[in-house]
């Protein structure tokens, strides 16, 4: 090899390294992609990687990876804000599209920017929720509890085999009525409660999509 | 003067009228700051940046990232701005990354631009005096 195509490669090599960003932000300053634990399934804190639903609302976890400098004041900014709006520091997902969302210092300074993109829900599946706060994935079979007991739930929206990020005002009905649905706090996880034998259909309509799925209650 | 020597030296003045014209627009294209894509589009999306015709195409939606230099360094005070601010928006933006620029260092000098619907409009790039404007396209998401 000539040493000047050496020197040309040896250039190019360091020159991408100076310019590849990481993961996430696509200059590298930050992280909205990876989740800072365990999952907080349910909650409004997320990892931003997924599309984002259409109706659906996320507080994407940043993480900065900002050369010499700590964690830095920022809040979001959405160019497109009828693809995707931002309030109070969540995005929303208000139609179907990709969109930019800036991470911006005061004065509207972009420090890194993301794609979002926002599809809409075809379906909602509900998953089982383990007493650690993890996510079992959906519920493909039939749930059983004993009088008394409970467990936890939270619906999830898909666009084909892909879950959607983003959480919505979710109802639930179950019928009959031999179990309860109680909130916790967060925007769409609940707890089944059941409360006398039997056997019924537990409903959630979310993101305007509807699931159930068959309870069995014993003594 | 004869009429054929006349002509000689109009011609001889046409060219050195035209040399001049074109060491000053080179002068001065070389003087403005210039701009170089740092971020790509996202996958389905469309950026390009034309550096000798002075275009840019991105797609709606799409935010790019722009190293502004000047003289083979980093551009001092960068400002930009769009005549169509329905087309595109631009944003002062800090990367806190070197440049080891010609003449001085400083950390990169950036400008955000966003397509925010399909039209046409021009990016004016401002600095330490010069200007450079771009022509942008903002084409519909595919």
């Amino acid at each position: 090899m000539k040493p000047t195509s050496s020197l040309f490669s040896l250039g190019a090599v360091l020159g991408a390294l100076l310019v590849l960003p990481g993961c996430g932000g696509a200059l590298g300053q930050m992280d909205l992609t990876r989740t800072g634990g365990a999952a907080d399934e349910g909650g409004l804190a997320s990892a931003l990687d997924a599309p984002l639903a259409v109706g659906g609302e996320v507080r994407p976890a940043i993480h900065y990876d900002t050369r010499g400098s700590a964690g830095l004041a920022t809040h979001l900014l959405s160019p497109r804000t009828d693809v995707v709006d931002v309030r109070d520091g969540l995005l929303l997902g208000k139609a179907p599209g990709t969109a930019a969302v800036l991470v911006a210092l005061d004065g509207d300074v972009v420090v890194d920017f993301v794609h979002v993109t926002v599809r809409p829900a075809d379906r909602v599946e509900v998953h089982g929720i383990d007493a650690a706060g993890n996510d079992l994935g959906d519920l493909t079979e039939r749930v059983e509890l004993v009088v008394g007991d409970e467990t936890r739930l939270v619906p999830h929206g898909y666009a084909g085999a892909q879950a959607l990020a983003g959480v919505a005002t979710s109802t639930w009905t179950v019928e009959p009525p031999i179990a309860v649905v109680l909130r916790e706090g967060l925007p769409n996880r609940v707890r089944l409660v059941a409360r006398q034998p039997g056997s019924a259909k537990v409903t959630v309509t979310m993101l305007g999509k509807t699931c159930s799925l068959p309870l069995e209650v014993v003594r | 003067m004869s009429a054929p020597r006349t002509k000689l030296a109009s011609l001889g003045l046409r060219a050195a009228t035209t040399g001049l014209a074109a060491i000053a627009l080179a002068a001065a294209t070389g003087c403005a700051p210039q701009l170089s894509a740092i971020t790509p589009a996202p996958p389905d999306r469309v950026l390009e940046l034309d550096a000798d015709h002075d275009r840019i195409e991105l797609s709606e939606g799409v935010a790019v990232a722009f190293e502004c230099t000047r003289d083979g360094s980093p551009c001092r005070g960068v400002h930009g701005s769009v005549a169509a601010e329905g087309v595109a928006g631009v944003y002062a933006t800090q990367l806190a990354r070197l440049d080891r620029g010609v003449f001085r260092e400083s950390n990169v000098s950036t400008l955000t631009l966003v397509g925010l619907k399909p039209g046409s409009t021009t990016l004016r790039v401002s600095a330490e005096g010069w200007t450079h404007d771009y022509t942008v396209s903002v084409v519909a998401a595919r």
